[in-house]
């Protein structure tokens, strides 16, 4: 639902890293957006569309690389990839465990055209 | 083609303001609370009783989150405690930097406890660090009790569940060991209580664990 936000803040963060001729001539966005980030990659795709329309950034389009839960058991040590919304370990079901991957919502590096 | 590498989180802004905040919190020994929801489950009644059973002994302040209307700050009002209302707009959930803005209107020297209503939403609020000590999910009996099944995160991010309107189990399809079962499940280090906000159930021994959290000065 706070697609729109992300967005926005996307288009200020690459801002941060290039200079303002730069920008007409950034092309692609990597981002990694884990399975637990809260977002919905297609509703991005959709709300960057919409805030890049008329802005110095309206080349760029986004790369997005969905990044699946993965988890290391505190009991018996494993790290195994969990389903979304269950929150043990698939080895031995003990629920004390420390998530690696999934939460990740970051700007990985830009693209531009020489 | 020339790359430049980033490396940086979409909302390391929200996140860095949440540090400020969670800052102020520390030098005032503040003990602040992010209370969230799904609409309806009570979160501004359990505010009102929390209220009634400090009466004044605990220096409150409430920042009140919804997409439109002041009418849970008005509720709050009543209650002789500075309340800030946020209005976000359509807005889905409050962000770090809203909240910074909110402290503005609110002596931090003269509270001890800081309670963050957010925008009854179980998915958003997840996602957004306020500086909060810790978040608090509310689970009404009436919405059933596979609630954290389906909105995992909330469960998994928040310290405390508060299971509300105890009063109505024998009236809904609930089942409180299921709930609590599930709940669990998510999140083993949940600490739960149980709460009325008709028969006043449960809302003693929530009011002492809070006071148990307040930083002693």
């Amino acid at each position: 639902m706070h697609e729109m936000s992300v967005a926005q803040n996307i288009l200020e963060i690459v801002r941060e890293h290039v200079s303002a001729e730069e920008e007409y001539k950034i092309k692609t966005i990597r981002l990694k957006i884990g399975e637990l980030a809260g977002i919905v990659p297609d509703s991005l795709l959709f709300c960057f569309d919409a805030v890049k329309n008329g802005s110095s950034l309206h080349n760029a389009s986004l790369d997005v690389e969905y990044v699946s839960i993965t988890a290391q058991c505190k009991h018996c040590g494993k790290t195994s990839p969990l389903d979304y919304g269950v929150f043990f370990c698939p080895a031995c079901s003990n629920a004390d465990i420390t998530l690696l991957t999934g939460n990740e919502l970051n700007i990985v590096e830009i693209e531009l055209d020489d | 083609m020339s790359v430049i590498t980033i490396e940086r989180k979409v909302l390391a802004k929200n996140d860095e303001i949440a540090g400020l905040n969670r800052e102020l919190f520390r030098k005032n020994n503040i003990f602040a609370f992010n209370l969230v929801s799904s609409p309806g489950s009570g979160k501004t009644s359990i505010l009102e009783r929390t209220l009634e059973y400090f009466n004044g002994k605990v220096k409150v302040a409430v920042i009140e989150g919804d997409v439109q209307t002041d009418l849970d700050a008005q509720r709050i009002a009543k209650y002789n405690v500075p309340a800030v209302q946020i209005v976000t707009r359509g807005g889905c959930h409050l962000d770090a930097p809203l909240i910074n803005d909110a402290l503005k209107n609110i002596d931090l020297k003269s509270i001890q406890l800081l309670i963050i209503e957010n925008v009854g939403n179980l998915v958003c609020p997840a996602n957004y660090d306020l500086g909060e000590t810790l978040k608090i999910v509310v689970a009404s009996t009436t919405e059933g009790d596979d609630k954290p099944l389906k909105y995992p995160e909330m469960f998994r991010n928040a310290s405390v569940l508060i299971i509300n309107k105890i009063d109505l189990l024998p009236y809904v399809n609930c089942n409180i060991e299921t709930l609590k079962h599930n709940a669990l499940r998510i999140n083993p280090r949940l600490i739960i209580f149980e709460t009325s906000c008709a028969t006043n159930a449960g809302i003693t021994d929530w009011c002492d664990w809070i006071v148990k959290q307040i930083p002693p000065r």
